[in-house]
């Protein structure tokens, strides 16, 4: 780390350097006149902007080299809403451009009007799964939330519906081991 | 690529330090211009900026090797790797 904040320091410091010879001879007064560029502010100029390029590439790279290294060692989160974003669309394409991608050609021929069949009709006209949806963790939290609130919320004498369970009881059937482990990637594998 | 771009760095310093006389902007006999001192300055000060950034990089890369090496292998691991989970970990609220 103490070498990338050295690299880090190194290419301002050059990278103001080379600003500086930009804007030198304008500051100074080289061209008499202020005329048409003579040889000196060519060089001086062209000289700043290939040392302001270089710099600013070496401090890009130290940057990012810097984020990735503290995204490996934890210190900032492994990705931005962004990759997130960039990883979900792939996710998508993927998931178009496999077996399921024949049936839309013969889907457009059939009449306009016709809704979809259900959910049998395609497996693109599926709602997104929690992996393509921009939030994969966000749904389930929110599922396990929800459950959570329903097992405890305790309901009225008498005003049972005659599909509440009893508290401690999974919706799909499990009992009491699966209390607080909604989804399957939660359990106990021990 | 750090090491690529201080070398160009470097190698920039140089060429403004030489422009003036290597391009003929600077008459041998005549005093030197304010073009001329400004780019003796600024290409010394990049030459020095850049030699500087160099020698920290390679002094403080040797210094991590060295640390790297005496630590062993389980220092490296700890200082590489990201914080997983164990695999047993227990299901929540279980």
């Amino acid at each position: 780390m103490p070498k990338r904040m050295v690299t880090m320091a190194g290419s301002v410091v050059a990278a103001m350097a080379g600003g500086w010879l930009i804007l030198a001879p304008f500051a100074l007064g080289y061209r008499p006149g202020g005329g048409a560029w003579d040889r000196a502010t060519e060089v001086d100029v062209w000289s700043g902007v290939g040392v302001v390029v270089v710099a600013l590439v070496a401090l890009a790279a130290t940057v990012l080299a810097t984020v990735a290294d503290l995204r490996g060692r934890g210190v900032l989160p492994a990705r931005t809403r962004r990759s997130a974003r960039s990883e979900a669309r792939r996710t998508g394409q993927d998931q178009t451009a496999g077996p399921a991608a024949g049936p839309p050609a013969s889907r457009a021929a059939g009449p306009p009007a016709s809704p979809p069949t259900g959910p049998a009709d395609s497996p693109t006209e599926a709602p997104p799964s929690p992996g393509a949806a921009g939030g994969p963790d966000l749904r389930e939290l929110l599922v396990a939330l929800v459950q959570a609130l329903l097992a405890d919320t305790p309901a009225p004498a008498g005003q049972r519906s005659p599909n509440a369970r009893p508290p401690g009881t999974h919706p799909d059937g499990a009992g009491e081991a699966t209390e607080g482990a909604p989804h399957g990637r939660w359990r106990q594998t021990s | 690529m750090t090491v690529v771009a201080l070398v160009a760095l470097l190698l920039g310093g140089v060429w403004v330090f030489v422009a003036p006389f290597g391009i003929g902007l600077q008459a041998p006999s005549s005093p030197w211009t304010t073009a001329t001192r400004n780019d003796l300055a600024t290409g010394g000060a990049l030459i020095v900026a850049a030699l500087a950034t160099l020698v920290a990089y390679g002094v403080l890369g040797l210094r991590e090797m060295l640390a790297r090496t005496t630590r062993g292998p389980e220092g490296e691991r700890l200082g590489t790797g990201s914080p997983q989970p164990p695999a047993d970990q227990p299901g929540v609220g279980g």
